[in-house]
């Protein structure tokens, strides 16, 4: 090629911009779509493959239902091919945190395997630290150290059941948002917490882990790795049965060695309990006697004191009575004391008066004497008489005298008597002398008589005085000494009383001291009885558990199965299986749809390449005629056609590398915990794509170039043979023909002269219009489905979760519900996550067993998808969704196994229209049937009079207040969440319509733009015969509008396969995509395809009218 | 002032950096129902000359009326419309639409028209009455050159331009061409044109205009034309 011609091709493509570029933009959208869709996947795989390796993620997990020893763990870890072997927990358990409790797996923290990607905290450092899942925390606002309880299935796993968060993490274990399944609660798992080993009180691992050596070079998704590791799992498999098995018989064995063993510590431990209790209630009886004797001695003490001081008291009493008896005899010695004392003073006055009397009585007597010598003088006359009479008187008064003397007393009268007796007779005379001399000398006796009496009466007196007086003075000694002996008694008694009361004090205060003693002794044995009492009831409940624990474990031995063992690959995990799963649909999207997209863009490629040729026939004559040979000429067009596929291809390659698995991953982001995307350049399928592109490109240009240059020159600058024209079918149907306008007849033949044209333009707008249907549909299948599911099929506004094993829950709820005038409706139905399996396939799913039928159709919509007619839960057998029975193969009278734990085998009744997760109904009676349980309602469906969110939320948070409501969820949000988690799809569903749109408007233009430039000439000449600009161009919009018609139609059709084909390749297992056709979609798909048509022809309407006559019609074609 | 009438009309091509001449004041007058040949040869400007007449380019400067409607500072639409009704062409390389038969080729042209003859008494008159249904491809150049000739008449032009009609045929066919279009002339009074390099059709012509670089170099009136059939080459 010389100079010339390579300013010929820069000038060629400077002139000639729009074609080159719309070839490059057609090879770069064909090589973008073909690369971008084809990357993503691999882009996807590669970025969780390096994720997996990079967190040690385990090639195979073995699990068995016995465990596994330590030494089962060295075993696996032996086995050839094994890089690296762990055992480690993976059990089922709940969390509770402020009042929510939440079903979630506890796993192990495993430092090689499984490693977590610490989000925030720290990873545990103690036995009483685990990290927890960051979905979890969210959904519980967990944050790092807050405080839960954990507890596991079985319980006994867990040493303690509060655990301080002090992390939050991802782990590889669970890369999408589905945590999957448990026997617990609900069904459902929220998440997982890791926890250190030693938190863990199991002697065996739950589960063990493996990677294979050098697997972690590989890729996770591609055959290889899967190769060796299928060869490991042959080669694990005997080997954990042959485990399990030897696991077996040791647990047998151990199992009875620990259950004799167990049995005789129990005797043992019952016979020492015995033993220690006897001993124990010897003693205290021992010390019962101890205490009653000391009782009785107490007792008798106090008997010897209550003696001793009775004793003492008597004495002291005697004492005192003594004391007092000489104390009333001294007051008595006393009270005589006046008494002699007055005896005294009376004698002293008797002997004063006696003595004065004595006295008078003298001197009366010596008066009388006196007187008497002279009576007897006078009566001497008288006196011999008298004196006779007188000595009578003597006589009598002698006696009278003795008689005074004996007795005391004188009575005169007696003389006077005797006197007068004597007297009277008489001697009166006589005795008056007498009496006279009597008198006398009875006056001298008594003279003398009272002066003896005088001097009787002193010493009478005075001895008497005396005596009283010495009767006094000894009175007043005997006081005095009665004093003394009184105060002397009463020390004594005093002292007495001291030491009496000192004594008794003291006996008192050691009797007292005693029963302190004893008293505390008898608490002390009350204790002794109540600690005996205690260890008596511990020792037997201890005893009992033992026994219990014993039962057990003979039961447990007793019902020790043959190990179950499962050796299990990275597609036993759900995150790993979907997040390919997810890949593989985008493989399938990637395999045939850029195909059909660059199957079209190529095609207009090569279209317009020959087209290029072909019109520069001329000119190739020309050089061809100077002598160039073909290949220097052909060279031109090659470049041109190279130049333009190959920067297309760059272009496409770059763009499509980078941005379609960016755009389909960060939609995907959202459902799964990956790092950022690892963009890898797929060199092979970049330069296939490429290759095609410019084999495409240039092997037309070629294959035009060759056909035109091996003509000679001549005939090449001769003015090219029109194409013939030719009578179309349509003018034999001549009632047609001739109604046909005659602009409808030229477009008409038009049409069917320029057949490749056709073909291409209407292969184009075909595709395009699939593409963009099916880009749409695919959007309004997923969009619309879940409007018609949250909204149509659910009429409810709230789900409330309850925890049946509540007691006593649902009577709350339903109160509630009856009490609340908020409530529209509701219906109660008990829920459970199975396993749908039938013909060799499984789904996972539900079984909804309404509590009354009639009131779940009020809350789901139960209808036929095809007909919209209600359908009824049937009495007997399931009524299961239409993508359920889709994805087992099944139509109603086929039966489907569930797994519920174990197998039920339902038969299918009817199918009904659903989206969403997949549900098998069954009647009340029917479950009963099949299971022999009556289901309580763990669910409630609610439907609200207002259901705006905050009354909805409002009640929400009223129905969290009631005991053993696990959750109630606004369904609204429910459908935004969902909504969120199909937004990944339809990010890959807008570049496919972006990239149709372009394609359709590139394609359009391009085939318009070459129908005008191979007409150019009869359009020339129409100009010449006076067509107004519009006129022409309706001339040839005609004909584009009846292909862009055509292609419309057809791509509808074929859009309508495409998309149904799309469906089922993007569509997920859980969900079903709409397939209700959307009219509006393929009208507007017709309106889009027409508003490119417009655009083209009004971009293409300038080019017509710049049609330069002269020019066209100058040169000859 | 004659049907035609050119006066003073020059047009320059301008490229950007070159400015070529192509007519650089020219005069002439034709009258109705004249048949005129302009001869010249390759670069005189006759197909310039031809196209402005036409209506198919506008001159840069000077004037010119045909039935006293001045064609200078007429735009695009005007333009059409003058071509559409007044004008009839016919080319060297003949045109047609090859997708057509040669009646709808004379259609496409009569449709366009408020009065259009019949397109099938246009070919009729053409000598084509046998050949109406055939496709270009079927029919000789002649016979081409006459459905041309048909399309251009069957509009009823004021005028009817030809581009070297004969350029592309052969002797014999060429003659019978120039023969139709000399009777077209003398039958219907159509004021007729016709371009070429060919001297030796000079005396066809009613009037005879010879350019040479851009300019008139003679012009006359022939008085007696001669017969195509008597002219030799």
């Amino acid at each position: 090629m010389n100079k010339s011609l390579r300013t010929e091709l820069a000038r060629e493509i400077r002139a000639s911009k729009s074609r080159f570029v719309s070839i490059l933009t057609m090879v770069a959208l064909g090589v973008m779509f073909l690369v971008g869709l084809r990357s993503a996947a691999p882009d996807m795989r590669f970025t969780a493959d390096s994720y997996f390796d990079q967190h040690r993620f385990f090639d195979l997990q073995i699990y068995s239902t016995l465990g596994f020893g330590p030494t089962d763990v060295e075993a696996l870890a032996a086995l050839e091919g094994v890089e690296a072997c762990v055992g480690a927990q993976s059990l089922d358990g709940t969390l509770r945190y402020r009042n929510t409790e939440k079903v979630i797996k506890l796993h192990s923290l495993t430092t090689d395997f499984n490693v977590p990607e610490l989000v925030r905290g720290r990873l545990p450092e103690t036995a009483s630290e685990c990290v927890a899942d960051a979905l979890l925390c969210d959904a519980l606002s967990i944050e790092p150290g807050a405080s839960v309880s954990i507890s596991a299935s079985p319980e006994e796993a867990l040493s303690d059941d509060s655990f301080t968060v002090v992390g939050i993490v991802e782990s590889p274990l669970y890369i999408s948002l589905d945590r999957g399944n448990s026997s617990l609660g609900d069904g459902s798992v929220a998440g997982f917490v890791l926890l250190p080993e030693a938190a863990f009180a199991l002697d065996y691992s739950t589960v063990v882990y493996l990677r294979a050596d050098g697997a972690a070079a590989l890729d996770a998704y591609s055959s290889e790795y899967k190769d060796r590791i299928r060869a490991l799992t042959d080669a694990a498999e005997p080997l954990t049965e042959r485990l399990a098995a030897e696991r077996y018989v040791f647990l047998q064995v151990d199992g009875a060695e620990q259950l004799s063993k167990g049995e005789a510590e129990l005797a043992d431990a019952r016979r020492d309990a015995d033993l220690q209790l006897a001993e124990a209630s010897r003693e205290l009886q021992a010390g019962r006697a101890a205490l009653d004797d000391g009782w009785a001695e107490l007792a008798r003490g106090r008997e010897e004191l209550r003696q001793a001081t009775q004793e003492g008291r008597q004495a002291l009493d005697e004492a005192r009575e003594e004391l007092n008896a000489g104390r009333k005899k001294l007051r008595a010695a006393e009270l005589q004391l006046p008494i002699a004392q007055g005896f005294v003073t009376m004698s002293r006055e008797l002997y004063r008066s006696n003595l004065a009397a004595a006295r008078d009585t003298v001197s009366q007597a010596e008066a009388q004497v006196a007187r008497q010598q002279a009576s007897l003088a006078r009566a001497q006359a008288q006196a011999e008489q008298a004196h006779r009479e007188l000595d009578e008187i003597r006589e009598g008064l002698r006696q009278n005298l003795i008689a005074a003397l004996s007795g005391g007393e004188q009575d005169p009268a007696y003389t006077a008597e005797a006197l007068t007796a004597a007297l009277a007779n008489a001697a009166l005379e006589d005795a008056l002398v007498e009496a006279a001399q009597h008198s006398l000398e009875a006056a001298q006796q008594e003279l003398y008589d009272s002066r003896a009496k005088l001097e009787q009466t002193r010493s009478d007196g005075e001895r008497q005085i005396a005596q009283a007086s010495a009767q006094l003075a000894a009175g007043e000694a005997a006081v005095e000494e009665g004093r003394r002996e009184l105060d002397a008694g009463a020390e004594a008694l005093a002292a007495a009383q001291q030491d009496y009361d000192t004594q008794v004090a003291a006996g008192e205060q050691h009797l007292q001291e005693a029963e302190a003693e004893l008293q505390r002794r008898e608490e002390e044995y009350a204790a002794g009885v109540t600690a005996l009492e205690e260890a008596k009831t511990e020792a037997e409940t201890a005893l009992a558990e033992g026994r219990e624990a014993l039962d057990r474990a003979a039961r447990r031995l007793e019902d020790l199965a043959p190990a179950e063992t499962y050796v299990l690959d990275r597609g036993s995990n759900y995150g790993f299986v979907s997040y390919d799963q997810n890949a593989q649909r985008m493989t399938n999207l990637a395999r045939m749809f850029p195909v059909i997209f660059y199957l079209v863009a190529a095609l207009v490629c090569l279209t317009t390449m020959t087209r290029m040729v072909e019109e520069e026939r001329t000119q190739i004559g020309a050089i061809k005629a100077m002598g160039y040979g073909t290949w220097s000429i052909a060279a031109k067009y090659l470049i041109y056609g190279a130049l333009a596929a190959l920067i297309g291809s760059v272009l496409g390659a770059a763009i499509g590398t980078v941005l379609f698995p960016w755009i389909i991953f960060s939609s995907y982001d959202i459902m799964y915990d990956l790092p950022q995307l690892t963009l890898l350049v797929n060199w092979p399928l970049c330069l296939a794509a490429a290759a095609v592109g410019l084999s495409v490109t240039v092997g037309a240009t070629l294959w035009a170039m060759l056909s035109t240059a091996r003509q000679t020159p001549a005939a090449l600058l001769r003015p090219r043979a029109p194409r013939p024209g030719k009578r179309i079918l349509l003018e034999r149907i001549k009632p047609l023909w001739k109604r046909m306008s005659f602009s409808m007849k030229v477009s008409a033949r038009n049409l069917f002269r320029f057949k490749k044209r056709l073909i291409m333009t209407v292969i184009g707008v075909t595709g395009c219009t699939a593409l963009l249907i099916a880009g749409l549909g695919l959007h309004t299948s997923i969009f619309n489905i879940l409007d018609v599911q949250f909204f149509d099929l659910y009429r409810y506004d709230v789900l409330l979760t309850v925890d049946t094993d509540t007691p006593g829950v649902g009577e709350r709820v339903e109160a509630f519900l009856e009490s609340r005038g908020e409530t529209a409706s509701w219906a109660g139905v008990y829920n459970r996550s199975v396993r749908f399996s039938a013909n060799g396939k499984t789904v996972e799913g539900y079984v909804m067993v309404p509590a009354d039928p009639a009131a779940l159709g009020e809350q789901i919509l139960l209808r036929d998808m095809d007909t919209k007619q209600p359908v009824e839960v049937p009495a007997e057998g399931a009524l299961i969704d239409l993508k359920l029975a889709e994805l087992l193969e099944l139509s109603p009278g086929d039966t489907v196994q569930a797994d519920v734990g174990r197998m039920l085998s339902l038969r299918v009744d009817s199918l009904r229209e659903h989206y969403v997760y997949h549900y098998a109904i069954l009647s009340t009676a029917a479950y009963t049937a099949l299971t022999g349980e009556t289901p309580s309602p763990n669910e409630y469906l609610i439907r609200l009079d207002q259901n705006d969110d905050a009354s909805v939320s409002a009640f929400c948070k009223a129905l969290m207040g009631i005991e053993g409501v696990r959750s109630a969820q606004n369904k609204a949000a429910m459908a935004r969440s969902f909504r969120n988690t199909m937004n990944a799809v339809d990010a890959a569903v807008t570049v496919i319509f972006l990239s149709a749109a372009a394609l359709a408007f590139v394609v359009l233009y391009n085939l318009t733009n070459i129908n005008v430039t191979e007409r150019i000439r009869e359009l020339a000449t129409l100009k010449v015969l006076g067509f107004y600009d519009p006129e022409l161009a309706m001339y040839v919009y005609r004909e584009n509008i009846v292909l862009t018609l055509a292609g419309i139609i057809l791509g509808q059709f074929f859009g309508k396969y495409l998309l149904a084909f799309l469906i089922r390749t993007v569509e997920m297992d859980i969900v079903m995509f709409g397939r209700d056709p959307h009219l509006q979609n393929y009208l507007l798909s017709v309106v889009l395809s027409l508003f490119f048509a417009a655009l083209v022809n009004y971009r293409m309407f300038f080019r017509i009218r710049k049609i330069d006559m002269v020019q066209a019609l100058k040169s000859v074609e | 002032m004659a049907y035609i009438d050119i006066k003073n009309v020059t047009r320059v091509y301008d490229t950007g950096d070159v400015k070529i001449n192509a007519l650089s004041g020219v005069d002439l007058e034709i009258e109705r129902g004249e048949l005129a040949i302009i001869v010249g040869p390759s670069g005189a400007g006759k197909t310039t000359l031809l196209n402005l007449l036409g209506g198919m380019d506008t001159a840069s400067s000077g004037s010119i009326y045909v039935d006293d409607r001045q064609l200078v500072g007429l735009r695009g639409r005007e333009l059409t419309r003058f071509r559409r009704y007044d004008v009839g062409f016919v080319f060297q390389f003949y045109n047609l639409v090859g997708n057509l038969t040669a009646l709808e080729n004379v259609e496409l042209a009569s449709q366009i028209c408020p009065d259009p003859m019949p397109a099938a008494e246009a070919l009729e008159k053409v000598g084509l009455a046998h050949r109406l249904q055939n496709f270009p491809a079927q029919l000789s150049g002649g016979e081409q050159q006459r459905v041309a000739i048909a399309r251009a008449l069957a509009k009823r032009p004021k005028l009817l331009l030809c581009d070297e009609p004969t350029g592309a045929l052969d002797y014999v066919t060429g003659k019978e061409v120039l023969r139709l279009l000399q009777d077209t002339c003398r039958r219907d009074g159509m004021t007729t044109l016709i371009i070429t390099h060919n001297s030796a059709l000079m005396p066809m012509g009613d009037r005879v205009i010879r350019l040479r670089s851009g300019r008139v170099l003679e012009s006359w009136i022939n008085r007696s034309p001669v017969d195509v059939e008597r002219i030799e080459w």
